[in-house]
């Protein structure tokens, strides 16, 4: 899209712009970076995922804090006024969130049995059976398996590296998360394959893919961005499911607990088989598994995506779905005052790493639904 | 009162040094995203990004009567940003010679974080200007370039004939050039700004 607005320029500035590019390889590797169509939409992706509101709505509150500190008293017969008008910057901020919610008793109590979100861990689990919990912040060596160092190198990502010795026998290493959890870092495996967890997931992977195919397990959900290796391919095992990736981007989704299972590809090309049946994906194209069988349509890359952006992105998707999505990162129990309220239709979209309250609110002001936060259990009931 | 978002930049810029609160989120809206992708370019964190981002954007308003102009605004933005993320670098790094003695490699050089300026400000107002297209026009843009949704594919998922997601994709080129040029603003124009910081 950038080419085609460039093309939209006068003469004169093309001569510059060519001159420019001319100057140094570093000018021209920029303009092609900057006129890659696939890295241009990545990044306008990327672009869309961050969630100003919430910030603004932070930074709008310490503006406000900051007006009401600057009113203090000078003298004492100033105190009457500096207190009215701090009584009404408080409720001029407060009116802001008013403004942004229905007033009714419920909401009062959500605040005050509130959620904490998930965090970035996970624990990688060794076939020695050692583990070691993985958070943010970790550098450097971090284990070593026969010749194999494990650590999480510059770019922040946890790596494999082989030492000088072969013909060590291949083991498996699990890495996992809980609820409230998801990956820190991306693993990288020893082919390059990079790997994204997701709450409630795990992957199961050899330390070396020796054969004529590389085949890693999967339960609950994670991203894949695949080296190409034509000779070898890559194959990911999931419920009774196998996706065979040909050098690509694809998310997997298969919680036990959902209806369906789903495989969503970014870029390149997977076939996802099951059974007998199999289907060949293109980019933007999902392949789900439900109790009929496998079939194909377009997906929601970025409602798919969302959760490794670090956020929740629902475009109308049913509440049985988005409160297990919640169960998972909050790490809680979801109960149905109503059953029928588990089909309900929402459209909404905030971080992942506010409390839950945040995105309860968002649910309750779209539709006929009230939440009850009880310690670690979610009430749903009728509006 | 309701800023019109057809201000100029500049005009926007005085009015935010007058303590106007609702220019101050004007610029917000149009900064943030870039500045926290230009963050993260040099962060690992996406949270640390964030945080170091709306600090930054809340210095700007503290310090608003500094600005005299947009251009003198943005460098604020873009440097403080640079140097709040380098300064979390650093920290880190010094967390780790006392825990570890191990060295976090930090490849970004100035060459680089002067590119990744350029192209952030490039997707900003790539960005705003899709935001200003009319709304089919918008979506149809946006499955096409952002997802890399065929003609096809987006006209069966739209309801639409081919022949009128085409159409739209060549309006929308259009427009956005119009948009874009009466901004003042051309890929041309972003790429010398490199030479004058």
């Amino acid at each position: 899209m950038t080419l085609h607005l460039i093309g939209g320029i006068s003469e004169d500035e093309r001569t510059l712009l060519n001159q420019w590019i001319n100057n140094s390889e570093r000018n021209a590797q920029l303009f092609n970076r900057i006129t890659d169509a696939a890295t241009l939409a990545g990044a306008l992706l990327e672009l869309q995922g961050t969630d100003t509101e919430t910030a603004l709505l932070n930074a709008k509150q310490k503006i406000a804090e900051e007006k009401y500190k600057q009113i203090r008293p000078a003298t004492w017969h100033w105190t009457r006024i500096a207190a009215a008008a701090s009584i009404i910057l408080c409720l001029s901020v407060g009116g802001y969130f008013l403004l942004h919610q229905k007033t009714s008793p419920q909401i009062a109590q959500t605040q005050t049995h509130d959620i904490a979100p998930g965090n970035n861990q996970a624990t990688l689990t060794l076939a020695n059976g050692q583990k070691i919990i993985l958070t943010k912040g970790l550098n450097g060596k971090l284990a070593q398996q026969g010749n194999m160092s494990i650590r999480v190198n510059s770019g922040n990502e946890i790596a494999y590296t082989a030492s000088a010795t072969k013909g060590e026998p291949i083991q498996y290493n699990t890495l996992s998360t809980k609820n409230g959890e998801q990956s820190p870092y991306p693993l990288i495996l020893s082919d390059g394959t990079k790997v994204w967890l997701n709450a409630a997931s795990s992957v199961t992977y050899p330390t070396a893919f020796v054969g004529k195919e590389r085949v890693v397990n999967i339960t609950g959900e994670a991203y894949f961005e695949v080296v190409h290796h034509a000779a070898q391919p890559f194959k990911v095992n999931v419920n009774g499911q196998t996706i065979e990736d040909i050098g690509t981007r694809f998310n997997i989704n298969a919680y036990h607990d959902e209806p369906n299972s789903k495989t969503t590809l970014l870029e390149g090309s997977a076939k996802v088989s099951f059974g007998t049946n199999s289907e060949l994906l293109r980019p933007g194209q999902q392949a789900v598994l439900h109790a009929g069988g496998l079939s194909v349509n377009e997906a929601d890359t970025e409602e798919t995506m969302a959760w490794k952006e670090g956020m929740f992105r629902f475009n109308s998707a049913t509440l049985d779905n988005i409160m297990k999505q919640v169960s998972r990162w909050y790490d809680v129990d979801i109960v149905y005052q109503d059953e029928a309220l588990r089909s309900k239709h929402f459209s909404a979209r905030t971080t992942r790493f506010g409390r839950v309250s945040q995105l309860l609110h968002n649910l309750e002001l779209i539709g006929e639904v009230k939440f009850r936060v009880e310690g670690k259990k979610i009430i749903v009931l009728n509006r | 009162m309701s800023i019109d978002s057809n201000l100029s930049d500049q005009e926007t810029t005085a009015l935010l040094r007058g303590g106007d609160e609702q220019a101050f989120d004007l610029l917000f809206r149009k900064f943030y995203p870039g500045l926290v992708f230009f963050a993260r370019r040099i962060v690992p964190g996406h949270g640390i990004a964030e945080e170091i981002v709306q600090d930054i954007l809340f210095k700007l308003w503290q310090r608003r009567a500094d600005f005299d102009n947009y251009i003198s605004l943005k460098g604020f933005l873009y440097i403080s940003t640079k140097n709040a993320c380098r300064d979390s670098i650093d920290k880190e790094q010094r967390k780790l010679n006392r825990d570890h003695n191990w060295y976090l490699s930090n490849t970004t050089t100035e060459a680089d974080v002067e590119e990744n300026i350029i192209y952030a400000e490039v997707l900003i107002e790539i960005s705003q200007a899709l935001d200003r297209l009319p709304e089919q026009c918008r979506k149809i843009m946006k499955m096409s370039y952002e997802q890399g949704m065929s003609g096809k594919e987006i006209a069966e998922t739209m309801q639409l004939t081919v022949s009128t997601v085409n159409n739209q994709k060549a309006r929308g080129i259009i427009l956005l050039r119009k948009i874009l040029s009466t901004n003042g603003f051309t890929i041309l124009l972003v790429l010398l700004h490199r030479d004058m910081m």
